[in-house]
């Protein structure tokens, strides 16, 4: 399901970013569409509380004595005719401290509570039938949220390498100077959001790992990658001549866009690191467990959203940036 | 209304954010308009 709703995302958002062409102004109802799919996802991505269930205060409390997190529970009366809360696992407990909370039997709460004595204490009510939550992952928390902005732009830099090498091949089949317009704007945006995943997730990294840089698989693929293409505008602003400058700029976006699949999807998850996904990973839960396939449902939503309306948003600024090049080229 | 803002500090993140996703759009859309216009005068 997971790799489902985020393979047509991708796709839908591939599809309509050459439609109706690369280099020609995109329709009003296009651009409606990506606007409102980013504000949908940024809406969905912030509202909703992080809420865990009983295990989670549990363990949580364990590690750390006294902290406090919301619960999801339901309030009802079991088969003692006792008041009790039910998470969404279907563990039952009663939480004190209650009684001032005013609350109705057959409803969701959230209810920020700490674990103490073996005793479940409520701290404060948070809200009643929330319309969406995401999952509490201990080593995550508040930071799960960073996902829809963080990896949809790693996504949109592979997307932008791929289009470059795609109209590299063009050049070099057709030799045919319009192909290195397209190719030259695709690779320059694709590096601006790999400084972007990158620095998003450095200040990831400073709350979560301890540091800004720590020389995780994660981190040292992606400098390489930049390191990589980097050098592609070098190569590109040595050259004066448009012909030399195109075809060899075509072989070397071939060649480097071989490196992104290692770099990107294959080294990061075979090597041991810090980063979720990683050959050790065992703290991400059903978050973005690699383990098991799973994502949590209402994560996948407004994740999916987001990888659509971040790729459409890349294929807008590819086609401004496109016709703003071609019509200093014209001139 | 300050009040709700107070206690529920999330919806001013949220504010914030869509004020300066507001301000990349309207860029965008204005940039998107020239580009077109100096699309036409080239075609004319």
């Amino acid at each position: 399901m997971k790799g489902l709703i985020i393979a047509l995302s991708v796709t839908l958002s591939f599809v309509l970013g050459f439609f109706p062409s690369i280099n020609k102004s995109k329709p009003l109802w296009w651009k409606l569409l990506t606007i409102t799919t980013i504000t949908t996802a940024i809406v969905l991505t912030l509202l909703p509380p992080i809420a865990g269930n009983f295990a989670d205060l549990k363990f949580v409390a364990g590690m750390e004595q006294g902290k406090h997190i919301n619960l999801l529970v339901k309030y009802e009366t079991n088969s003692q005719g006792l008041d009790i809360f039910t998470d969404d696992y279907g563990d039952s407990h009663f939480i004190e401290k209650t009684e001032s909370f005013n609350l109705e039997r057959g409803n969701k709460y959230i209810i920020n509570s700490r674990f103490e004595n073996e005793k479940y204490i409520a701290v404060e009510l948070v809200s009643a039938n929330p319309f969406m939550t995401y999952p509490f992952i201990p080593s995550l928390e508040d930071r799960t949220k960073i996902l829809n902005f963080h990896v949809p732009m790693a996504w949109i830099s592979v997307l932008a390498y791929l289009i470059s090498m795609i109209y590299a091949v063009q050049y070099l089949r057709t030799k045919d100077l319009k192909y290195d317009t397209p190719l030259v704007a695709s690779a320059s945006l694709g590096t601006l959001f790999a400084i972007l995943a990158t620095v998003t997730g450095m200040l990831w990294a400073k709350f979560n790992w301890g540091s800004f840089w720590n020389w995780d698989p994660r981190q040292t693929s992606i400098l390489i990658l930049l390191l990589i293409y980097g050098a592609f505008f070098a190569l590109r602003s040595s050259i004066d001549v448009a012909e030399s400058k195109a075809r060899l700029s075509s072989v070397y976006a071939i060649l480097a866009f071989i490196t992104v699949p290692f770099l990107v999807f294959i080294l990061p998850r075979m090597a041991t690191g810090l980063h979720p996904g990683s050959a050790d990973d065992s703290s991400t839960g059903p978050l973005v467990s690699s383990q098991s396939g799973m994502l949590d449902s209402n994560m996948l939503i407004s994740f999916g959203l987001a990888m659509f309306g971040f790729s459409m948003f890349f294929f807008w600024l590819l086609n401004l940036q496109i016709r703003i090049m071609k019509y200093r080229g014209d001139k | 209304m300050l009040d709700f803002l107070h206690d529920n500090s999330i919806f001013v993140v949220l504010g914030i954010t869509l004020i300066i996703w507001g301000g990349i759009v309207s860029y965008m859309l204005s940039l998107d308009k020239k580009v077109k216009k100096l699309e036409e005068l080239t075609e004319e």
